[in-house]
C-alpha cells in the first residue's frame, strides 16, 4: 500500500436513504404493535369520545352517565372491587407478615398454595367455589351441611363476587408486600430490638409503618384487577342480577350484536380511566416504598415464634385449605360426579365427564384443540417479537424501543374487555385490500391474544436482556456481525431461557383466557374458557369441572416445568420468583 | 494498517461536549495511547473510532475514506477493525475457539482456513489447549489473551484496546504489556490505546495523545511529553510535576531567565516576550541544599521513603510545596532546608 504522501480528496459517504438492518428491525414491531394494539386502542378511544346520534360533543359517553343501567354497573363495580380489595388486603397482608417475618416451616408449599391463583383463571375458581357450597357439594354432602336440593347457591350475590375476587385477589397483596418486606434492611429492625422491642412491637411500630406503601400499592392492584375481572362477574352475577361494567358490556354486545359498538366502548373508556387511575397510584406507592429505605444491611431475619409455631402453622394451613384446597377439591370430585344429584362415593365415581368433555362432544373437543393451538401460537410468536424488541430497547437504547415497550404492556394492564372491544372495532370490517374479515373466524382471537400477551414474554427476555453486557454485543458488531446475526448468534442463546419461560407462561394464560375470547369467540371457534362458562350454564357442571380440572393440570405441569427453568432464570422472570 | 484520521470532530452528550473539536492524526502501523483522566473524552474518542459513536461534527476518516461525520456513518460492522474491551466481551455461550473464529464465520472464511487461523491465533497468545473451554473457565489473564487471539484472527489494520488491563493485577500487567507491544510489532496493525495509568501509556506506546475535558492537550513521544510537556494539565498529570509560578527576564536560545520567588534560574523552553509564566519542575531535577540566598528556602513538611530515595517535600514561601527526590539522610520534619533548582521547564503561554 503506497504511503498517503499526496493527499486525496477524502470520498465522502453516501447519504443514506433506507433505514440499515437495525432500522427494518424496528420498524417490522412498531408495524406489529401498531396492528395489533396501537390501531384498535386508538380506534376504541375514538369510537368512545365521538358524538351520539343527537351531535352532542361526547355524546356517547354523556348518554353513558344518564343510562340506569350503566349507573347501577358502576356502582355495583365500585362497590364489590372496594369490598373484594378489602378482604384481599386483610388476607394477603397478614400471610406476607407470617410467611416473611416469622419461622414457620413449609414456607415453599404454603408460597405455591397462595400463588394458585396466578395459574387457576378466575372463571374456574368461581366454578370450584360453586361446586363447593352449592346444594349437590360433594364436599358439603359428605359433611351433612349442604344447602337442600333446589336452594340457590349464595354465591349468586354480590358477597359471592367479592368473596371470591378478595381470595383471588389477596395474591397480588402478597407479593407486593413481601417484595415490600424483603427490601427493608435488618439493622432497623435489630436497632428497634436494642432499643428494648419486642418482636410484636418491633413489626408494629418499625416494619408495618415501613411496609404500608407497598400495603398500598398491593391494594390498587388488587383494585385494578376487580374491576377488570370478567370470569368472577360472568359466573356469579349475572345469575346473581348483580350487573358490573364488564358484564354489562358483555351482555349488551352478546343482545344487540356489533349496532351498539360505540355504546360499549363508551364503557370500555370508563374501564380504562379506572384502571389507568388505579395503576397511577401503584406506581406511586411503589416508588414511595421504595424511597422510604436505604438498602444497606442484609434482608430482615425471620422472628422465631417459640411455642406458638405449631398453633400458627395450623392457623395458616386450616385458612389456606378453606379458601384454596377446599374448592379445588370440590372441582375435582364434581368433575367424577355421574350426574349432577349424584352421591359421589367410589362406586359411583367415573371419568366419563372427562371423555365427553375433552373427546366426544363436539364443540368442547374443539374448544380443547382451539385454546391448545391458540396458546402455542400465541407464546410462539410472542417469545419471536420480544427478542428484537428487548434487544433494541436494552441492548441497543433505542428511543423508539423504549416506548414500544409501554405500548407493550397496556392491553394487558387495562381489562380484557376493553381490549376486545377496540379489537372488534378494527377487524369487524373487511381488511383494506384483502376484502375479507377476520370476525368470526379464529384469527380475530389470535390477534387478540397477541395484543393481550405479549408483555407476558417480554419481562422475562427483558429481565435477562438486561443481565448481558451491551459490549457482548459491540464485540460482535466490530466482528463484522450485522444486527440479524448478532440478535441469533449472540443474543438468542444468551435469552434463550426467559424466551421459553415467558412463552410457557403465555401457554399458561392463553389456554386459561375467557375475557377477551367471551366477546370474540364464534361458533366452530370455541375456546376452553368459553367452553367451561357455556356447559355451566347449560346445567352441565360436571362437564364444566371436567374440562376445568384437565385445563387445571395441563397449567400445573407447566408451572412445574417452568419452577425447573426457574433455576437458570434471573430474578424477577417468572411471576412467582420474583 | 491504516491512518486514521480526525478532523474538528466534537461529540456532545446533552449539553457537555465529551469530544471537542479535536483533530488528531493517527499514523499508519504506529502505537497510539490516549491517556487521560476519568471522564475525558479518551473512551468516547476509541467508541468514536469504532463507529459505536457518530461525530455531531467534523469528520474521521481511515486512509481516505470518510468513515463518520454528522448524520452518516459507516457502522461498526463494516469497517473492518478489531477491538479489546475492558470487561473483554467473550461470549458466555460459545467456547473459546467460537468466540475467535467468529468474525471469521461471519465474514464466511472456509472452513480450514477459519480452523487454522483460530489456532494461529490461539497459539500466538499461548492458549492452544484452551480451545473447547468456555470463557468462565478462564481466568482473568487467560481471557485477556482470549480476546486479544479474537483480535488478531481478524487480522484488522486497526486495533483498538479499551483499558484492557484495569481488571489484571500488577504482575500480569506487566506481562500483558510486554504481549501487546510484541503483537504490534508483529500484526504491523495500528493499535489506538485507551488507559488513565500514565506508566502503561509511556511504557508501551510510540506516541501518547494527553485528553482532558473532551480536548486534546498534546500529542507527543513520552519522552518529549515528560520534559517538555506543552500544557499546565499534561505537566501536573504525566509524572506528576509541580508546576510553579515564574517571572521570565529573558528568552535566548531555547533557554530562558526566570525568577522564581526572586531567585533567578536558567530554565529549558522559550517565551515571546518577558512576564509572567508557568514553569514545571520535577522532583529529581531537584536538590536539597543548605540553607542560603542562592537556594529556595523553607521548613520540611513531609519526607516520605521510597526505597531508591526519599522525597522531601519543602513549603517554600511564594511558590508552594515542592517535592524532592532526595538520596542520603533526609532532613528531619520542620527543619528549615534549601531546595536547589537544577533544571526545570517553562510551559509555553
Amino acid at each position: 500500500m503506497a504511503d498517503a504522501a499526496l493527499p486525496m480528496a477524502p470520498r465522502l459517504l453516501p447519504r443514506r436513504l433506507l433505514p440499515d438492518g437495525e432500522g427494518l428491525i424496528l420498524l417490522a414491531v412498531v408495524a406489529y404493535l401498531a396492528l395489533f394494539t396501537l390501531w384498535p386502542l386508538g380506534r376504541l378511544l375514538a369510537e368512545a369520545l365521538a358524538p351520539n346520534a343527537e351531535g352532542e360533543l361526547l355524546g356517547l359517553l354523556r348518554d353513558q352517565w344518564q343510562s340506569r343501567s350503566f349507573t347501577r354497573a358502576l356502582q355495583n363495580t365500585l362497590e364489590a372491587s372496594a369490598f373484594a380489595t378489602v378482604l384481599s388486603v386483610a388476607l394477603g397482608t397478614s400471610m406476607a407478615f407470617l410467611l416473611a417475618l416469622t419461622d414457620v416451616r413449609a414456607k415453599t408449599a404454603l408460597t405455591f398454595v397462595l400463588l394458585l391463583p396466578l395459574l387457576i383463571p378466575p372463571q374456574i375458581t368461581a366454578l370450584s367455589w360453586l361446586e363447593l357450597t352449592g346444594p349437590s357439594s360433594p364436599i358439603l354432602n359428605l359433611l351433612g351441611l349442604a344447602a337442600a336440593p333446589g336452594t340457590t347457591n349464595p354465591l349468586y350475590s354480590r358477597e359471592g363476587i367479592v368473596l371470591v375476587m378478595g381470595i383471588e385477589h389477596a395474591t397480588l397483596v402478597f407479593l407486593a408486600v413481601r417484595a415490600g418486606l424483603r427490601h427493608l434492611p435488618r439493622d432497623l429492625v435489630e436497632a428497634a430490638r436494642l432499643a428494648g422491642a419486642k418482636p410484636l412491637r418491633a413489626t408494629l411500630s418499625v416494619i408495618a409503618p415501613l411496609a404500608f406503601p407497598s400495603i398500598l400499592a398491593g391494594a390498587a392492584l388488587a383494585f385494578v384487577s376487580a374491576i377488570g375481572n370478567f370470569g368472577v362477574p360472568a359466573l356469579l352475577g349475572i345469575p346473581g342480577r348483580y350487573p358490573m361494567l364488564t358484564t354489562l358490556i358483555y351482555r349488551r354486545l352478546n343482545g344487540f350484536g356489533p349496532s351498539i359498538l360505540g355504546e360499549v366502548a363508551a364503557i370500555a373508556v370508563v374501564l380504562i380511566l379506572l384502571a389507568v387511575g388505579g395503576l397511577a397510584l401503584r406506581a406511586l406507592f411503589s416508588r414511595w416504598s421504595r424511597s422510604a429505605v436505604e438498602r444497606s444491611s442484609a434482608p430482615l431475619q425471620p422472628f422465631a415464634l417459640g411455642r406458638a409455631r405449631l398453633p400458627v402453622e395450623a392457623g395458616i394451613w386450616l385458612v389456606l385449605a378453606v379458601i384454596a384446597l377446599l374448592p379445588l377439591t370440590a372441582l375435582v370430585a364434581s368433575s367424577l360426579t355421574p350426574a349432577l344429584g349424584v352421591p359421589l362415593n367410589l362406586h359411583t365415581a367415573t371419568l366419563d365427564n372427562y371423555r365427553f368433555a375433552i373427546f366426544s362432544q363436539a364443540a368442547s373437543h374443539r374448544a380443547f384443540m382451539n385454546s391448545l393451538m391458540l396458546a402455542a401460537a400465541t407464546a410462539v410468536v410472542s417469545a419471536a417479537i420480544a427478542i428484537p424488541l428487548a434487544y433494541l430497547s436494552i441492548l441497543r437504547r433505542r428511543p423508539l424501543a423504549r416506548a414500544l415497550d409501554l405500548v407493550a404492556d397496556t392491553p394487558y394492564a387495562i381489562p380484557g374487555t376493553v381490549l376486545a372491544i377496540g379489537i372488534i372495532l378494527v377487524y369487524l370490517p373487511p381488511l383494506p385490500g384483502l376484502g375479507v374479515s377476520i370476525y368470526g373466524t379464529i384469527w380475530i382471537l389470535l390477534v387478540a391474544y397477541l395484543a393481550r400477551f405479549l408483555t407476558l414474554a417480554l419481562r422475562p427476555v427483558t429481565a435477562g436482556m438486561e443481565t448481558l453486557e451491551p459490549a457482548l454485543d459491540e464485540a460482535a458488531r466490530v466482528a463484522g456481525a450485522g444486527p440479524l446475526r448478532r440478535i441469533w448468534s449472540i443474543v438468542l442463546p444468551n435469552v434463550a431461557p426467559a424466551a421459553a419461560a415467558g412463552g410457557l407462561l403465555i401457554f399458561i394464560t392463553a389456554l386459561n383466557e375467557l375475557t377477551v375470547s367471551a366477546l370474540l369467540w364464534s361458533s366452530g371457534k370455541e375456546t376452553i374458557g368459553v367452553m367451561i362458562f357455556a356447559l355451566h350454564y347449560e346445567g352441565n357442571s360436571p362437564a364444566a369441572s371436567a374440562l376445568a380440572t384437565a385445563t387445571v393440570a395441563i397449567t400445573l405441569l407447566i408451572a412445574f416445568a417452568l419452577g425447573l427453568l426457574g433455576r437458570r432464570l434471573p430474578d424477577g422472570a417468572v411471576p412467582w420468583r420474583a | 494498517m491504516a491512518r486514521v484520521r480526525f478532523e474538528a470532530v466534537t461529540k456532545r452528550f446533552g449539553r457537555t461536549n465529551a469530544v471537542d473539536a479535536v483533530s488528531l492524526d493517527i499514523r499508519r502501523g504506529e502505537f497510539l495511547a490516549l491517556l487521560g483522566p476519568s471522564g475525558c473524552g479518551k473512551t468516547t474518542l476509541l467508541r468514536l473510532i469504532a463507529g459505536f459513536e457518530t461525530p455531531d461534527a467534523g469528520t474521521i476518516s481511515f486512509d481516505d475514506t470518510i468513515v463518520g461525520q454528522a448524520s452518516r456513518s459507516v457502522a461498526p460492522e463494516d469497517r473492518g477493525l478489531a477491538m479489546v474491551f475492558q470487561s473483554y466481551a467473550l461470549w458466555p455461550h460459545m467456547s473459546v475457539a467460537e468466540n475467535v473464529g467468529f468474525s471469521l464465520s461471519v465474514r464466511r472464511v472456509a472452513r480450514p482456513e477459519r480452523e487454522r487461523r483460530v489456532s494461529e491465533a490461539l497459539a500466538a497468545v499461548g492458549l492452544q489447549d484452551f480451545a473447547s473451554r468456555r470463557p468462565h473457565e478462564l481466568s482473568g489473564g487467560q481471557r485477556q489473551r482470549v480476546a486479544l487471539a479474537r483480535c488478531l484472527a481478524m487480522r484488522p489494520g486497526i486495533v483498538l484496546l479499551d483499558e484492557p488491563l484495569a481488571n489484571l493485577d500488577t504482575h500480569l500487567r506487566e506481562t500483558m504489556q510486554r504481549e501487546f507491544r510484541r503483537f504490534h510489532g508483529e500484526s504491523g496493525a495500528t493499535f489506538v490505546y485507551v488507559t488513565h495509568d500514565q506508566t502503561e501509556a509511556m511504557s508501551m506506546a510510540d506516541r501518547v495523545a494527553v485528553m482532558d475535558r473532551g480536548q486534546l492537550q498534546q500529542v507527543g513521544h513520552p519522552r518529549d511529553l515528560y520534559r517538555e510537556p506543552s500544557t499546565e494539565m499534561v505537566a501536573r498529570f504525566v509524572g506528576r510535576g509541580m508546576v510553579v509560578p515564574v517571572e521570565v527576564e529573558r528568552s535566548h536560545d531555547g533557554f530562558c531567565e526566570v525568577r522564581l520567588d526572586g531567585l533567578l534560574v536558567c530554565v529549558l523552553g522559550a517565551a515571546k516576550e518577558p512576564g509572567p509564566g508557568l514553569a514545571c519542575l520535577r522532583p529529581e531535577n531537584l536538590e536539597i541544599a543548605a540553607p542560603g540566598d542562592d537556594v529556595l528556602c523553607g521548613p520540611v513538611v513531609d519526607t516520605s521513603y521510597q526505597g531508591a530515595a526519599t522525597i522531601v517535600t519543602v513549603l517554600v514561601a511564594g511558590v508552594g510545596e515542592l517535592r524532592v527526590q532526595h538520596t542520603g539522610t533526609p532532613p528531619r520534619l520542620g527543619e528549615q532546608a534549601g531546595v536547589r533548582v537544577l533544571d526545570a521547564w517553562l510551559l509555553p503561554s
